[in-house]
C-alpha cells in the first residue's frame, strides 16, 4: 500500500510521515506541515478548533490520494493526516508528504494533495481570538446548485 | 395504500462547522416522503431557519452528504443512512 490517510485528535507525527514515504528507489520526499498561526485577517488568534466529518473525510482523502497517484505516477508514496479538536498556536493541523524517484513529482504531488484537501475535504475551523470572541472561518463551497 | 414506497420516514441530518452555532442539538431530524430529493430537504431545513437570515445564507452555500459522498440537488435521499450538512470547507 503506497497511500496512508487518516484523521485523529492526537498530535500529528511528521517522523511517521517521513518513514512511510521512504523507499530505496525514492530520491525525493516532500513534507508539508500546516500549523496554527497567531494572527489572521487582522485579529490576534489564541487557537483554532477543527471540526471534521471523519468517515467522509477519510473517503475524500483516499480519493484525493488516488487522483494524485494517477496524475504523478503509481510509484509515488503519499501520506495525509489531519487533526481535529482544539489546537494551540504552533501545533500541526495537517501533515502531507509525498515521495518519488525524482523531486518534481514529489513537490507537485504534495502540493496537489494539500490544495485539493483544502478545497474538498469536509473540515472546518473555528478561530478563537484574544478578545474572547470566536468565529467559524469562511471556506470553499462543496455544492454548485443554483 | 400503506407500503414502503409511500410511507413517510425520518431522516437524521448531522450538523458540522458553522451550522453548530444555529442549532442546540448536533443533528436535525425530519420526516420526509420516500421520493424526497436533496432539494426537497434543503427547502424543509430552510423553513426551520425561517427567522435566521445567517443560517439560511449558510444553508444556501452548504452541501448534503452521506458518509461516502457529496450528494447532488436531484439525488434521492438514501434510505437508512444519516446525512450530513456540510458548510463551505476550510481544512489545513
Amino acid at each position: 500500500m503506497n497511500i496512508h490517510v487518516d484523521t485523529t485528535d492526537q498530535p500529528l507525527d511528521a517522523a511517521a510521515a517521513l518513514e512511510f514515504c521512504a523507499a530505496p528507489g525514492h530520491g525525493a520526499v516532500d513534507l508539508f506541515i500546516g500549523r496554527v498561526r497567531d494572527f489572521n485577517q487582522g485579529k490576534p488568534v489564541l487557537g483554532v478548533s477543527y471540526d471534521l466529518h471523519e468517515a467522509l473525510c477519510r473517503n475524500v482523502f483516499r480519493e484525493l490520494a488516488e487522483e494524485t497517484v494517477a496524475q504523478w505516477g503509481s510509484d509515488i508514496r503519499l501520506w495525509l493526516t489531519h487533526r481535529h479538536g482544539r489546537l494551540d498556536i504552533g501545533e500541526a493541523s495537517v501533515i502531507a508528504a509525498a515521495s518519488s524517484p525524482h523531486r518534481n513529482e514529489a513537490f507537485r504531488a504534495c502540493r496537489q494533495l494539500v490544495e485539493q484537501m483544502k478545497h474538498r475535504a469536509p473540515i472546518w475551523k473555528q478561530e478563537h481570538y484574544t478578545d474572547g470572541d470566536s468565529e467559524w472561518v469562511q471556506g470553499h463551497a462543496l455544492c454548485s446548485h443554483g | 395504500m400503506d407500503n414502503a414506497a409511500t410511507r413517510v420516514r425520518e431522516v437524521r441530518i448531522n450538523l458540522f462547522g458553522g451550522f453548530r452555532q444555529f442549532h442546540d442539538e448536533p443533528a436535525i431530524s425530519l420526516e420526509i416522503e420516500p421520493a424526497a430529493t436533496v432539494a426537497t430537504l434543503r427547502r424543509r431545513i430552510a423553513e426551520l431557519f425561517d427567522e435566521d437570515v445567517k443560517a439560511r445564507e449558510l444553508l444556501k452555500a452548504s452541501a448534503f452528504a452521506t458518509d461516502q459522498r457529496v450528494l447532488g440537488e436531484d439525488d434521492r435521499i438514501p434510505a437508512d443512512q444519516d446525512l450530513a450538512l456540510l458548510p463551505p470547507v476550510c481544512g489545513g
